[in-house]
């Protein structure tokens, strides 16, 4: 660096020639030189001033951005961004006059925030004390674990084990509220709901998803927070459920019976009223699905619904009203019954032998197989499937449950005449006893299609005609019939006139061929006869009445006792005005001459 | 050129003092307190105490010890700068011996009946000291190694204090503010860059430290760093003030809620509401326009400041000023940035706003040293 000298030469000598002192000359430098410094020194130091300030405004802005940003977001998804948002909504289940079929209760959950635990051992040790099938030594292994902030303990508390957590006075440990679905009916109307369990789980709610049954199928209407406070009404009658459950547990018991099955329909609207499937299980604690046997005898599965079965001669109705309303038959046409019908090698013959001709009626009186394959063998396979497509009997039966759309019936393949044959009396396919009932409705009410549902409606529905009013209104007589003159002469109930078909199908052996003494006994029967307003379908798996000197297995011996009992006990819960016998002969005379 | 200074050539004396002290900067202040008691009224559901009364008498008497700060001489400021700062000092050891605990940390020291935060008192005399020193020291040597340890140790020594209080927000603000004050006397660049450096380098050990023996920071120091860095994480924990505090400003939206329509605040969502989260409920109730409105206040308080810096050049007091002002915008930057979820929660008041004695009174002496380097500024003769 130059430096000016404070003294400079010329300058000086200069002054001196003048006489002046020298010494102003470099005080005056001095100073220049200060003031030079001073200002480099401001400068520098306000350069500085400015990059603080320029500082200070960029905080500005940015705070002013962020402030824009913040006010410019919705606070809801600020909300969903930040908080939890699980919903423990889910709207109650009632039957068709609003008694409560579940419902919510409140409870909690309890976890454990690890960091926040003063004695994590100790709370362990306690835990074990107030839950005793806990494992406190896994417990406090998962509470000491460093990686561990937060362990879920138990996701259902009653109030007294709540106190007694409490109690233990750990504060790490803390309760979540929870929803617990709760079916106050315990085992009725099990299969009809199915059960619920926990979705994903927050520390202030979890997701209550059903399982099975219309938990499952009504999913998101059941959580649709709109409709969170309107509860789901179904067509299910809860006494009517709670009696027929009592009337077929009974039988299923007495009769030794693997399993059973009731289906009570609304002839006119199709609601079912009730739906019950022995054995059945609590959906309070709804077991876990079988690892091992039959899936179709655990009690989950819901043998009204998913069971389909060769059901056997209650399929003859099916036969004997195509064959009338085609027009081909009278209830008075003489059928030849002569038997056995030999078909190759295969051989059609009747349980016993009724002579060589009946009257169509007749033929459904004695349940005779000739009479009814000769029916169909006049009309053909493909017009007997046409006509039972019409019923809906050759797709899934339409309900409103999960389980109902993944069971399908078993069909011949082809369809050939001798199929057409055996399924005249119902072997050779598979049905479902709900979907029996909806074709057994459509048979008496008129001939109008029915879908079953579980959705409380109280008009009819006004399905297709399917067959005429008049083949109706025979088929009506024929069932009665059934009933008085009959296999099904157990239904006779003073007052409460009931038409019926009975159907004791041989069950299927694993290995092909039949069972020998393993019988699917059905009886579908329709009240009141002479003006039927319900269908009601009772099947007993394998039931056996050993009061005789022989056991018997046909249903006229076991299902139709059974659903005697039931129509006995419902029809008065019905509001049905028990009538003499005269008066249901008298309206069938009437309705056959309307026609 | 001045409206107010008639008589620029002479330095005031006397009574005279008052009028050339600058008025801008009190009407500020005044206006951007009177936003606090509004708000610490609302707060408090429509009610004057408990908060909006005590606040508005600490105000006056702010206001007049300020008033009293200014009419002082800033030489004399100057000569117990030293002082002041080795009694602050002492009262910050004090608490480390004999301090009381209040809410998991040794913040205050009672005399008698009166109770202290010896931290706040550090933020003000630390400033002092600092540009003493730098008044004091040959400008062209102080970017000697020496003369910056010599500041380091003066800026060092109380935050050191305060960070074993614990107070991590406090200590930072000393260190920020000093360090803005060794920048603006001129020390060389590359100690900031230095600095800079090694504060990145303290980050990753304070993370690394985690969990093992030489933990540098309490467990709930971390779990305030987890929760910055992610609040979703455990939203009723550590996360539980910012997430609230983020809802509370993103429901104000543009132009609020309306005055004393707060939910966030006022059904108790929030905590601290009425001390260190207040601007949440300023932004809840009057939306954007109403913070940012605020904002606006700071950003012109902060400008007097600066342009008191300019105006003086007596160093000391310059360098008092500048200290003053970085002081005043970390408190509110700090404040701000943390409720906005931009800063991790550290206990910083919004200063003149939020309720609370010692951080207001330490910012009127402040502002009155402020005051005092703009009456008694030296002159130039025209």
């Amino acid at each position: 660096m130059i430096r000016k000298p404070l003294r400079p030469l010329a300058r000086i000598l200069k002054a001196r020639e003048q006489g002046e002192n020298p010494d102003y000359i470099e005080q005056e430098n001095l100073r220049l030189r200060r003031q030079e410094l001073r200002d480099t020194g401001r400068m520098q130091a306000e350069l500085r001033l400015l990059l603080l300030a320029l500082i200070f405004l960029s905080g500005f802005v940015l705070l002013g951005a962020r402030m824009g940003l913040l006010a410019a977001t919705e606070p809801l998804e600020v909300r969903a961004g930040l908080m939890e948002d699980i919903s423990g909504a889910r709207a109650d289940i009632t039957d068709r006059n609003g008694r409560v079929l579940a419902t919510n209760l409140a409870t909690h959950a309890l976890y454990a925030e690890t960091r926040r635990m003063v004695d994590p051992l100790r709370a362990a040790r306690e835990l074990g004390r107030i839950f005793p099938d806990m494992d406190v030594d896994r417990l406090a292994a998962r509470f000491t674990d460093p990686d561990r902030r937060f362990v879920w303990v138990r996701t259902q508390l009653s109030p007294e084990q709540k106190q007694a957590v409490h109690d233990i006075g750990e504060p790490g440990l803390m309760f979540g509220p929870r929803k617990m679905r709760v079916y106050p009916n315990g085992r009725v109307a099990a299969h009809v709901l199915g059960g619920a369990r926990y979705g994903e789980q927050g520390v202030r709610a979890a997701e209550l998803l059903g399982v099975a049954g219309a938990e499952l199928y009504f999913e998101d209407r059941l959580r649709d927070p709109a409709q969170a406070n309107q509860p789901l009404r179904l067509s299910i009658d809860l006494p009517l459920q709670a009696t027929v459950t009592e009337v077929l547990s009974g039988s299923m018991a007495v009769l030794n019976a693997r399993g059973a099955s009731a289906v009570l329909m609304d002839a006119y609207t199709g609601e079912v009223l009730s739906l019950v499937s022995l054995p059945d299980f609590d959906p309070n604690d709804r077991p876990a699905p079988p690892t091992s046997g039959e899936p179709a005898d655990s009690p989950l599965f819901n043998r009204a619904v998913q069971g389909y079965y060769e059901l056997g001669s209650v399929m003859k109705a099916f036969a004997v009203a195509q064959a009338l309303d085609e027009g081909a038959v009278t209830p008075d046409t003489i059928i030849d019954t002569r038997g056995p019908i030999r078909w190759g090698r295969f051989e059609i013959d009747d349980f016993r032998d009724y002579g060589n001709e009946m009257s169509v009626t007749k033929v459904m009186v004695k349940s005779s197989n000739i009479g009814t394959a000769r029916m169909v063998q006049a009309m053909g396979a493909e017009r007997q499937q046409a006509f039972l497509r019409r019923f809906g009997l050759l797709d899934s039966a339409r309900i409103e449950l999960a389980e109902a759309a993944r069971a399908r019936p078993l069909l011949p393949d082809p369809w050939s005449e001798l199929s057409a044959m055996t399924i005249s009396y119902g072997h050779g396919m598979t049905t479902s006893p709900l979907a029996l009932a909806a074709g057994y409705a459509t048979l008496v009410n008129g001939g109008y299609a029915i879908t079953p549902t579980l959705l409380r409606r109280d008009a009819p529905q006004e399905g297709a005609q399917i067959i005429s009013a008049r083949t109706s209104a025979q088929m009506r007589k024929i069932l009665h019939d059934v009933v008085f003159e009959g296999t099904a002469s157990f239904a006779r109930i003073p007052g409460y006139p009931v038409g019926g078909k009975t159907g004791s199908a041989d069950k299927p052996a694993p290995n092909g061929g039949y069972k020998e003494d393993a019988v699917l006994a059905t009886f579908a029967s329709v009240f009141p006869s002479h003006d039927p307003k319900y269908v009601l379908i009772v099947t007993l798996d394998e039931a056996v009445d050993t009061t005789g000197p022989e056991p018997r297995r046909t249903a006229g011996w076991t299902a139709v006792p059974t659903a005697a009992e039931i129509t006995r006990r419902v029809a008065p819960l019905l509001g049905l005005r028990p009538v003499s016998f005269a008066e249901a002969e008298a309206k069938f005379q009437a309705d056959l001459r309307a026609q | 050129m001045s409206y107010l200074e008639y008589n620029t050539q002479r330095m005031p004396k006397g009574a005279a003092k008052i009028l050339h002290l600058n008025w801008a900067l009190v009407v500020l202040l005044v206006a951007v307190a009177c936003y606090g008691f509004v708000m610490l009224f609302s707060v408090a559901g429509g009610s004057a105490t408990p908060w909006m009364e005590p606040q508005m008498q600490r105000f006056a008497m702010g206001l007049a010890v300020m008033f009293v700060v200014a009419l002082i001489p800033i030489w004399f400021w100057r000569s117990v700068s030293g002082l002041a700062y080795g009694l602050s000092t002492l009262l910050l050891l004090g608490v480390e011996f004999f301090g009381s605990v209040g809410m998991g940390a040794q913040r205050w020291l009672e005399i008698g009946p009166l109770r202290l935060q010896p931290s706040e008192l550090a933020k003000i005399t630390t400033i002092m000291a600092l540009a003493a020193y730098y008044d004091w020291a040959d400008i062209k040597k102080i970017s000697r190694p020496v003369f910056v340890l010599g500041a380091a140790m003066i800026v060092l020594f109380p935050v050191f204090l305060v960070v074993r209080q614990p107070d991590l927000g406090t200590s930072l603000l000393i260190a920020a503010a000093g360090g803005a004050v060794i920048f603006a006397a001129g020390v060389h660049w590359a100690y900031f860059a230095g600095v800079i450096g090694s504060v990145a380098g303290l980050v990753v050990a304070v993370f690394v430290s985690r969990g093992t023996e030489w933990q540098l920071l309490k467990d709930y120091q971390y779990r305030r760093i987890d929760a910055f860095l992610d609040p979703t994480l455990d939203p009723l924990g550590a996360g539980y003030h910012i997430n609230q505090a983020m809802i509370a400003l993103g429901s104000g939206g543009w132009s609020g809620r309306g005055f004393m329509e707060g939910t966030q605040s006022r059904l108790n969502f929030l905590p601290e509401k009425h001390t260190d989260f207040i601007f949440t409920t300023l932004a809840e109730e009057f939306g954007f326009i109403g913070a940012g409105s605020l904002l606006v206040l700071y950003l012109m308080i902060l400008a007097f400041c600066l342009v008191t810096v300019l105006r003086t050049s007596n160093r000391y007091a310059a360098l008092l000023a500048v200290g003053v002002t970085a002081n005043f915008f970390l408190y509110f930057a700090v404040n701000t940035a943390m409720v906005m979820g931009l800063a991790p929660v550290v206990g910083v008041p919004l200063p003149l706003i939020s309720y609370g004695g010692s951080a207001m009174m330490v910012l009127m002496v402040g502002f009155g040293l402020l005051q005092s380097a703009h009456v008694h500024r030296p002159r130039l003769p025209t």
